[in-house]
């Protein structure tokens, strides 16, 4: 019997082809999106959930009370507490502290900037990173071993063995040789701790003096532990508060005037580390569920118009079978039969589909991966919930997109369709919201594509109050020239027409890791503010405006230690009318106030999601600059950058030369808006061409229904023009319906959108009219190509076959 | 055999009623050959569905072998369309997509009878109608008459012990009408009741009792 209807589906379907191809090509094109959702958010999800151990795997956060009274997590921890724990608390059964650098790893001569992590001897233990070289219980137990990724360690070595190599590794001011003892498996795509090398914890002390690394007021080092099988999480964090006391109630007395609340440790399960990564400087760059909920909903909605076509063209196409339904209910078929032809039909749609859907899906995989900045793949079988989920998704679009056919068609009484009584054919009143629903999520999804690229080129082409195009930005890598290097770069290319300014600071703009943010006081009141330490040329170089008082300047030698100069921001937030004179105290623990002595224009230095903060800029002789910013002039920007390499390599002939452009630092900053708007308008063509699809094999539908009647309408001497407007009018009037409806969920949407900028486009009204005129426009190509085809047909071979 | 006592059916569209049958009495015994006659619009063919149960009456009742069709369930009614009766119409409603082969075949799958007995019975009726060679054509590569053939096979093939035809020469020429007809009478004279609405004079011979029906009414001859 099942073999019967297959026969019958495979040659409806071939005898029909245009719609076959419609709903086919439709259903693939959702089940393609559905899966590559499917692996965006399962890899979301999973993230960390790979290590053996992964149950019993915590990250020690720590918990200090702000200002406001608000506690703020940390994931950073001070240095003496893993080893504390591990020796305090018997629940614990393996300890490793984890933290990175970006240091120089010179190798025969070539020299590169890497990534180097210090880790303690447990971390192979704890984690599930297999070795494929050396043994994971001592690998980091000696001082001098290094261990690598095998990507990495193919790069530097080839095909060559390379354990017992021996590298050259910075650490702090000086080289230092490694040995090569183990080499990893590269690391699984959903990994929040990742590293390139790897060393022993231990070596921290070639760069930090002794008394940093006991002491417990630093948060630098992120600390996991492995609890034993039979601890419980919470009774170990019960035992935490005794804990804080007996190692940190001296300085709580001392600066938070014993309130011991002001500093709690807590446990995180490595498992949600990912999604919960709103924590302070976490080396993990986090992510929110939200993403995740947001691409299934998209998928599911892509999926339902998918659907939604299928069902309106099968009931559309009904109108030829109910014929054979009737037929079928004389030679014994009840209803259950019927439905389950139907069902069985969908099912053979259903799984082309998803063939098709699935090799779209790996077409695309490389550009999404790229996309999404991840390496998924579609594991056939690597574990159980992708068959499952391919398989649950073939159901669950045969039944959405069966279902209406198999319980509405069948239920007919056979005298009724044979005698051609009912007539269907794209009228009925559930086709028609159908097609409502498909538009409004298609004039939707335009509407906020439109707002969201108006609001990405605001933020692109706002004038961001310094300037960015071409002021080079160059790390000093901790290279111990330091500042001398800027003095060097200055002298060496003051004669170079191109070279507009040289000079220096400790921080990137826009890049706010490089952020200092703490305190200013004054005798009165206190605020936070961003702490810039520069030079005397930044401001000038960068053409930054001085709106009161004056700018640094060497003709002051009190400049630095002695001066500071604040933003509009700050002088707003402290309540004064003018700043200059006005003197504050820093941080820093200074004896001696300094002094206002000018003021800032304000301008962006962080992304405009936020409003301005107050800021103060600050010349401090003892930090030395780490990053050299050069402002050059637009001609010839490859001379440029050649000549300033030239330059770094006769200076720090031991750092490899790296550099990057002011403007792309804050471009950077908003790169998940991009995404999300790239997300959106794919999205929203996506359900453009669905629903024109569904909307092209409705309208042939009714057109095909209505021949007859165009026919005689010819006769009496309608015009061409006038039976096209009256064939669209049935399709246009539920685009325009539909607009209705999309606009207000629009506005909505994007107004909740745009909250989340300080700094942001007003929603106009011409947005919703575009919308509205583009979505009119191509259900109009849609429709009115075949019913003008149909209006210029001869009424002679419309009217022939009665 | 078969026992109605006034069957009425009426379409309603607002507040008017359009009566098509109007107090119907009919008996039929078994192995008659029925001929129900009347001018267009009379309500032969509603008549002909209510019998046959692909449509209900709006009132009266309905005995099938004694069973009161007006109340039995969905799923009865198909064991009963199933097993006892085949239907022949006038235009045919040969299911477009098959072969004249599995045309024959559907009556059978869903009487769920094992596949090497309808071989056998498939080959049979194909043979009977001469129709061996074209049981791998679809229905519309066959002419008027054939397919007449194939829908009447389809109707016999599962033995049934009432034939409904409805104009079933309708849309054939004299020769082809013939062989038809002559096919009926065979099948009645084995034992099938038969019941035929038509036009023909010619046709009504080929019964022994006919029914009048105008307006509704039965106008009994």
């Amino acid at each position: 019997m099942f073999k019967n209807y297959i026969k019958i589906a495979a040659r409806n379907l071939v005898k029909k082809k245009i719609f076959s191809f419609i709903n086919i090509f439709g259903l693939a094109i959702a089940i393609a999106f559905c899966i590559l959702i499917f692996l965006f958010v399962r890899d979301e999800m999973t993230h960390d959930s790979f290590h053996q151990n992964a149950d019993r795997l915590y990250r020690v956060n720590v918990l200090t009370k702000e200002d406001d009274g608000s506690m703020e997590a940390h994931a950073m921890t001070p240095p003496p507490l893993g080893p504390a724990f591990k020796q305090e608390f018997p629940e614990i059964l393996h300890m490793a502290r984890f933290k990175k650098r970006g240091d120089v790893v010179l190798y025969q001569g070539q020299s590169s900037r890497e990534s180097i992590a210090l880790a303690d001897p447990d971390f192979f233990k704890m984690f599930s990173f297999r070795l494929i070289k050396g043994d994971p219980f001592t690998v980091l137990e000696d001082r001098s071993s290094v261990v690598m990724r095998e990507e990495v360690a193919k790069r530097y070595f080839g095909n060559e063995d390379p354990i017992g190599k021996v590298l050259s590794i910075k650490m702090g001011w000086r080289f230092y040789d490694f040995v090569v003892a183990g080499i990893a498996e590269d690391i699984p795509q959903n990994s929040s701790v990742t590293f390139d090398f790897i060393v022993s914890f231990d070596r921290v002390r070639d760069y930090t003096p002794e008394n940093l690394l006991n002491q417990w007021l630093g948060l630098t080092t992120l600390t996991f532990i492995e609890l034993q099988q039979d601890a419980r999480e919470t009774e170990l964090e019960n035992k935490f508060p005794p804990f804080v006391q007996k190692h940190l109630g001296e300085s709580i007395k001392k600066y938070r005037a014993g309130d011991m609340s002001a500093f709690r440790f807590e446990l995180q399960p490595i498992k949600d580390i990912y999604l919960n990564a709103q924590l302070r400087s976490s080396y993990v760059a986090g992510s929110n569920p939200v993403y995740s909920y947001i691409l299934a909903g998209i998928a599911l909605l892509i999926l339902i118009i998918a659907a939604i076509n299928y069902m309106n063209l099968a009931i559309a196409r009904s109108a030829m079978r109910l014929r054979e339904i009737g037929v079928r209910k004389v030679l014994g078929a009840d209803r259950k039969k019927l439905m389950n032809q139907f069902f069985g039909e969908s099912l053979f749609f259903s799984f082309i589909s998803l063939c098709m859907g699935i090799a779209v899906a790996e077409l695309f995989l490389p550009a999404f991966n790229n996309f999404t900045n991840k390496k998924l793949a579609i594991g056939y079988f690597s574990d159980w919930t992708t068959p499952v989920s391919i398989v649950g998704l073939m159901i669950i679009v045969t039944v959405l997109s069966g279902s209406y056919p198999a319980f509405f068609l069948s239920g007919f009484r056979p005298a009724q369709v044979l005698r051609s009584q009912l007539k269907l054919g794209g009228k009925s009143k559930f086709s028609q919201w159908l097609v409502v629903v498909q538009f409004t999520l298609s004039i939707f999804l335009i509407i906020s594509t439109l707002i969201m690229t108006r609001q990405l080129n605001y933020l692109r082409n706002r004038d961001l109050g310094i300037q960015g195009e071409q002021v080079v930005i160059i790390p000093t890598q901790g290279s111990p020239l330091g500042t001398q290097l800027v003095t060097r770069f200055r002298n060496e290319l003051a004669g170079h027409g191109n070279i507009l300014g040289v000079t220096g600071s400790c921080m990137v703009l826009g890049n706010d890791s490089t952020h200092v943010i703490s305190v200013v006081r004054t005798t009165e009141s206190k605020i936070m503010a961003n702490y810039f330490f520069i030079d005397q040329d930044f401001l000038k170089t960068l053409d930054l405006e001085i709106v009161e008082g004056r700018d640094f300047s060497r003709e002051f030698p009190s400049d630095p230690k002695e001066s500071v100069i604040v933003n509009e921001t700050l002088v707003k937030e402290m309540g004064w009318n003018s700043a200059v004179g006005k003197q504050i105290r820093t941080f820093m623990g200074r004896r001696e106030p300094l002094t206002i002595v000018g003021i800032a224009k304000d301008f962006h230095f962080e992304s405009l999601h936020t409003q301005i903060k107050p800021a103060i800029f600050y010349i401090e002789p003892r930090n030395p600059a780490e990053f050299i910013y050069v402002k050059i002039s637009p001609d010839n920007i490859p001379g440029s950058l050649g000549i300033l390499e030239k330059t770094w390599k006769k200076s720090a002939p031991n750092f490899p030369f790296m550099y990057s452009f002011l403007d792309e630092e804050f471009h950077k900053l908003y790169r998940m808006e991009e995404r999300w708007q790239n997300i959106i308008r794919n999205t929203s063509i996506f359900a453009i061409v669905i629903s024109c699809l569904g909307l092209f094999g409705l309208s042939a539908l009714a057109i095909a229904r209505r021949t007859k009647e165009i026919g005689i309408r010819k006769v009496l001497g309608a015009s061409v023009a006038g039976i096209t407007r009256m064939v669209s009018m049935e399709f246009i009037k539920l685009v325009v319906f539909a607009n209705i409806i999309a606009w207000p969920l629009g506005y909505y949407a994007m107004k909740r959108w745009l909250r989340g900028f300080a700094f942001r486009i007003d929603i106009n009204v011409w947005i919703f009219l575009l919308a509205a005129v583009l979505a009119a426009a191509v259900a109009l190509l849609t429709v009115g190509f075949q019913a003008v085809k149909a209006a210029a047909s001869s009424p002679v071979e419309s009217l022939r076959y009665e | 055999m078969i026992k109605m006592k006034e069957i009425t059916k009426f379409y309603s569209s607002g507040f008017v009623k359009t009566f098509v049958l109007r107090n119907i009495d009919l008996d039929v015994a078994e192995g008659e050959f029925l001929t129900i006659m009347g001018p267009s619009g009379a309500g032969k063919s509603t008549l002909l569905h209510i019998i046959g149960m692909l449509d209900s009456p709006s009132s009266g009742e309905y005995f099938f072998y004694d069973k009161p069709v007006h109340r039995l369930s969905e799923r009865q009614l198909s064991d009963l369309h199933k097993n006892h009766i085949g239907f022949v119409f006038q235009s045919y409603h040969l299911i477009d997509d098959l072969t004249v082969y599995e045309n024959l075949e559907t009556p059978l799958l869903y009487k769920k009878v094992k596949g090497s007995e309808r071989k056998g019975k498939i080959a049979e009726m194909l043979d009977r109608f001469n129709m061996v060679a074209k049981k791998d054509l679809f229905p519309n590569q066959l002419s008027g008459g054939q397919q007449q053939k194939v829908a009447v096979a389809r109707a016999i093939i599962i033995n049934p012990r009432l034939i409904l035809a409805d104009e079933p020469t309708g849309n054939l020429n004299t020769k082809e009408g013939t062989e038809v007809m002559d096919l009926l009478k065979e099948l009645n004279e084995s034992g099938t009741t038969i019941i035929q609405v038509t036009h023909s004079e010619k046709n009504a011979e080929y019964g022994k009792k006919i029914i009048n029906l105008l307006d509704g009414w039965i106008v009994e001859e």
